[in-house]
């Protein structure tokens, strides 16, 4: 048989919102034109099966013997048989049978196992194992097998034969649904329902239905396509159906013995088939690319487009640029831009833009800002490791002299981990789950240094110990799901550090640990660089990691620099609104009995950047100034830099 | 998990062995007049029924026919009266080879073209996917036929039908080509599919760039890491796909004329030989039963997670 689409392939369920309504949907469907094209031709398929006896030219069973095994023609556009019998009008009389057979098992299956899915995913353990169970059962069985065998006493009983295949695969079904109906079970608006006391029934079909039915449709889809083959195959054997009905399987058949004589016979019915199941499978991807809470099952989703905002809005590179740290810098980073293309006209939408900064040998610099402000995609951009499709489409990244923006793989390899290491923010999916994380350290370790296995092993007890893992032997044998998210975060700053590296970039290095962990981590990155006096260029949104660690800091809002200077001036005299906001909606800035502080709004998505001040939309200082162009980031003496047009007036503001 | 599963196999096959006995209580009429037809006499129906017992009580038939199942000895032909066991041991080799050398192709071929296409995207990659989707919905048995015509008929590069044993393996492996590749080709689209969009999703991950960050070669993370980490959906798609290569099977032998199980089966069906039916059905059941058991395994090897510490 022809293999159909896997159903457990389809997308783990995790409706996440509700569906959209039903015109909205169908719209988005019929935007492809894959789609548009499936749906056309199975309409037209059913159109034509039901109506056959009034469309087809001629009598599917009428032989005639002056006119056998013709190629097309007018009198017979798609030619005769090995009887003389028409073979456009036995193709359309062929359909409705398969169709017919293919939605009974389809509604068989769809009919049992939905609601014992249903059943099994909301009540309680019991119902729930037994019918897993008996799921599991029919999983295990050789279903075209076992249809095949029915045969032998039901011999062309196309329902019957069909009925058992929706049986059997009922038990698919049934696993599906009641995946789909835990996950959905656990979503807060079904909860809301229980507790304002919905009856259970009426969460079923009201809140649980819904989310699970779009999943559903995809695996009627899939449905129909097996039965199809299924039937064909069984038509094709001789055991289908009727030899006196023509179905597209038994045609293939027919035309099977007389490929010598007349091969044009086999191409008729085989691309009927194949175009009809080709419809039912990429309406089913549709379907299922369309459905909430499922990803596409193409690449990863480009970032929403920019829209309005050209390229002549960007402000001219700061004129006064940042001030050079006294030791000349190791890092040193100017007008970067990074974009990702976008399907509008400008084709691309800029998400860091012409951001100038330098890392000294032996300093630690930070980035700051809210979410979505671009500061991830700048240190990305360094070892050149922005995401694809993403580009570092301008400015220039000097490390040490040479230049990585736009440099070659080799170039980079060279620098990457041996000069320039890197910490992720979440460090249990930073490490491979599938190997340990001592093996891992290793092939780090040997790959940037000519040592056998001995030492590497020495060496990775010895890196692990010195990022404060206490019993280095035992947990390089752990793979990463066995060790907690502290730990995990310390193997791969040792990862970071096999190759010695002058420069570590860590992309929110404590976010997704608990705050105590965070306090220690810190302070090991913190002895790290003061020990091998390594450079630390850090991302955060915490203004208290930049207080207690940091150097230096740039704040960033919405792909720019907005302030930059010494980390002690700018939190003790900030000079942007936005700083300020930031400042002061820290815990740690809260007095008793007021309301702690926050800046309204959030950052925008690129393609809403405003072509003058990007904060102005939130800023609580906006004029007229601000609104009449692109600010600048302008020096205000002794390293400092704003991009502000008010910043005259911040004076004392705090 | 293995061992669920193995705990799960016993009652399975129970219940295919139940189902496959009834099977014979829904033969219309009795089973004399089923293989005699009308012009039998009474007296020759009465004597066929008794010959293999199918005159005694059903529960009897039914403990008789498990007991026999289980020391391997599932009854005889109603036509050849043979036994089926017999008939079946010497079917088996010919769709074992056949399904083992499609997973072979299936797999070589496929994890390659899945892997080159996650890693090519334009229009490489969306050829791909066009040919794949045709490729998935081509049925087996047409393209089985389409192979016989232009490359045994026009050409006679490969036999048309007929199978020799592995005897001689050269003979053996030129008579499975066709087969092999028309029961292969959709499968190996399929699974390059699988393991395109697997690879994608792995290549997306923290830990690959991780891994570049670190400074390790392109080669060395796609073939070690990448690719060991698309190990677990790929198991799995290979363990469905050689379920449905037992299920394509019955048709290829059929078409190429191959004494397999399948066509065992497809014989007994025709033939009205219920119990070669039956066995060959519990002989499929007790295959995917190895098969899941088998990718179980597997899986459970290559998942950390489920080696326990």
């Amino acid at each position: 048989m022809t293999q159909a689409p896997d159903p457990l392939a389809l997308p783990s369920p995790a409706p996440a919102s509700r569906a959209p309504s039903a015109r909205a949907w169908l719209r988005a469907l019929l935007g492809s034109p894959v789609s548009a094209v499936s749906l056309l031709w199975l309409v037209m398929v059913a159109v034509v099966s039901a109506f056959a006896s009034q469309l087809a030219p001629y009598d599917p069973l009428q032989n005639n013997l002056n006119a056998l095994l013709q190629g097309p023609s007018i009198h017979h556009l798609l030619g005769t048989d090995e009887l003389g019998r028409d073979v456009l009008s036995r193709l359309m009389f062929g359909g409705s049978t398969l169709l017919w057979g293919a939605a009974e098992a389809t509604a068989v299956a769809l009919l049992l196992g939905v609601p014992a899915g249903l059943l099994a995913g909301y009540s309680g353990r019991t119902a729930d194992r037994l019918l897993t169970w008996v799921a599991d059962l029919s999983f295990a069985l050789p279903a075209f097998v076992i249809v095949v065998a029915l045969a032998v006493i039901y011999p062309q009983n196309v329902a019957i034969l069909m009925g058992a295949l929706g049986v059997i695969s009922a038990g698919g079904v049934l696993r599906f649904a009641r995946n789909l109906t835990r996950a959905a079970r656990n979503e807060l608006y079904v909860d809301a329902a229980r507790v304002a006391g919905l009856r259970r029934r009426q969460i079923l079909i009201r809140h649980i239905l819904p989310v699970i039915a779009p999943p559903l449709v995809v695996q009627a889809f899939v449905g129909m396509s097996v039965g199809l083959i299924v039937l064909a195959s069984l038509s094709f054997l001789g055991l289908g159906t009727n030899p006196e009905t023509p179905n597209w399987g038994q045609m293939i058949y027919d035309a099977s013995q007389q490929i010598t004589s007349d091969p044009w016979l086999l191409v008729p019915a085989g691309a009927v088939l194949v175009l009809t199941v080709m419809a039912l499978n990429f309406l089913g991807n549709a379907v299922r690319d369309l459905a909430p809470g499922t990803r596409p099952s193409g690449r990863a989703r480009q970032p929403r487009s920019r829209r309005g905002v050209g390229q002549r809005d960007l402000p001219a590179a700061g004129g006064a640029g940042p001030a050079q740290p006294p030791a000349g810098p190791l890092l040193r980073v100017r007008d970067l831009v990074v974009t990702f293309p976008a399907p509008d006209p400008a084709g691309t939408q800029t998400v860091v833009d012409r951001v100038s900064f330098d890392v000294a040998a032996g300093e630690t610099f930070c980035l700051v800002g809210e979410s979505g402000c671009g500061k991830t995609m700048s240190v990305l951009a360094v070892p050149g490791l922005v995401p694809a499709p993403g580009i570092v489409s301008g400015g220039s990244v000097l490390f040490d002299g040479a230049e990585l923006a736009g440099a070659s793989a080799r170039i980079l390899g060279k620098v990457r981990g041996s000069r320039i290491g890197f910490i992720s923010q979440e460090p249990m999916t930073a490490l491979d789950p599938s190997f340990t994380v001592g093996s891992q350290l290793r092939e780090v370790l040997r790959r940037h240094a000519a040592i056998d296995r001995r030492t590497a092993r020495a060496r990775c007890h010895e890196l692990l110990g010195e990022v404060g893992i206490p019993d280095p032997a035992a947990t390089a044998k752990l793979f990463p799901h066995q060790i907690s998210g502290g730990m995990a975060q310390r193997v791969a700053i040792a990862i970071a550090l096999g190759g010695e590296p002058d420069l570590l970039i860590a992309d929110e290095p404590t976010t997704a640990l608990d705050v105590t962990v965070q306090a220690e981590i810190l302070d090991l990155l913190r002895g790290l660089c003061e020990r091998r006096n390594m450079a630390l260029l850090l991302v955060t949104h915490d203004l208290g990691v930049v207080a207690d660690i940091c150097d230096r800091v740039a704040v960033m809002y919405a792909g720019q620099i907005v302030e930059q200077g010494s980390a002690e001036e700018v939190l003790s005299d900030p000079r942007h609104p936005y700083t300020i906001g930031l400042l002061s909606s820290m815990p740690g800035a809260a007095k008793a009995g007021i309301a702690l502080a926050a800046i309204p709004g959030t950052v925008p998505v690129p393609r809403d950047w405003p072509a003058w001040c990007r904060f102005e939309p939130r800023c609580p200082l906006a004029a007229d100034a601000c609104r009449a162009g692109a600010i600048a980031l302008a020096g205000l003496g002794a390293g400092r830099l704003s991009r502000c047009a008010r910043v005259a007036d911040l004076a004392g503001e705090r | 998990m293995a061992l669920g599963r193995l705990v799960l196999a016993v009652p399975m096959l129970f219940v295919v062995a139940t189902a496959t006995f009834f099977l014979q209580q829904l033969v219309p009429g009795n089973p004399g007049s089923f293989i005699l037809g009308n012009e039998a006499s009474p007296a020759e129906i009465r004597q066929f029924d008794a010959g293999l017992g199918l005159n005694k009580p059903v529960l009897q038939q039914y403990g008789s026919w498990l007991g026999g199942a289980i020391r391997g000895d599932l009854g005889t032909s109603w036509t050849s009266h043979s036994p089926v066991t017999q008939t079946l041991l010497a079917a088996a080799p010919v769709t074992l080879s056949l399904a083992a050398l499609a997973i072979v192709v299936i797999v070589c071929l496929g994890v390659p073209l899945g892997t080159l296409a996650a890693l090519r995207p334009g229009p490489a990659d969306r050829a791909f996917q066009g040919l794949a989707g045709f490729a998935i919905a081509l049925p087996n048995f047409w393209l089985g036929v389409a192979l016989v015509l232009f490359l045994a008929v026009d050409t006679h590069l490969f036999p048309a039908t007929g199978y020799t044993g592995l005897a001689d393996p050269a003979q053996w492996l030129h008579a499975l080509v066709l087969p092999v590749l028309a029961l292969a080709f959709g499968m190996t689209m399929s699974l390059a599919l699988q393991v395109r969009s697997a690879m994608i999703d792995v290549l997306a991950k923290d830990y690959i760039r991780s891994l570049h960050a670190a400074g390790l070669q392109g080669r060395s993370v796609l073939f070690k890491h990448a690719l060991r980490n698309c190990m677990a959906p790929v198991i799995t798609t290979v363990g469905f796909q050689l379920l449905g290569l037992l299920a394509g099977a019955v048709v290829i032998e059929q078409l190429f004329n191959l004494p397999g199980l399948g066509s065992v089966l497809v014989a007994g069906v025709t033939e009205h030989d219920v119990p070669l039916v039956q066995g060959a059905v519990l002989l499929f059941a007790v295959f995917v039963v190895v098969v899941n058991l088998l990718t179980d395994v597997a899986a459970a090897a290559l998942n950390p997670r489920a080696r326990g510490r």
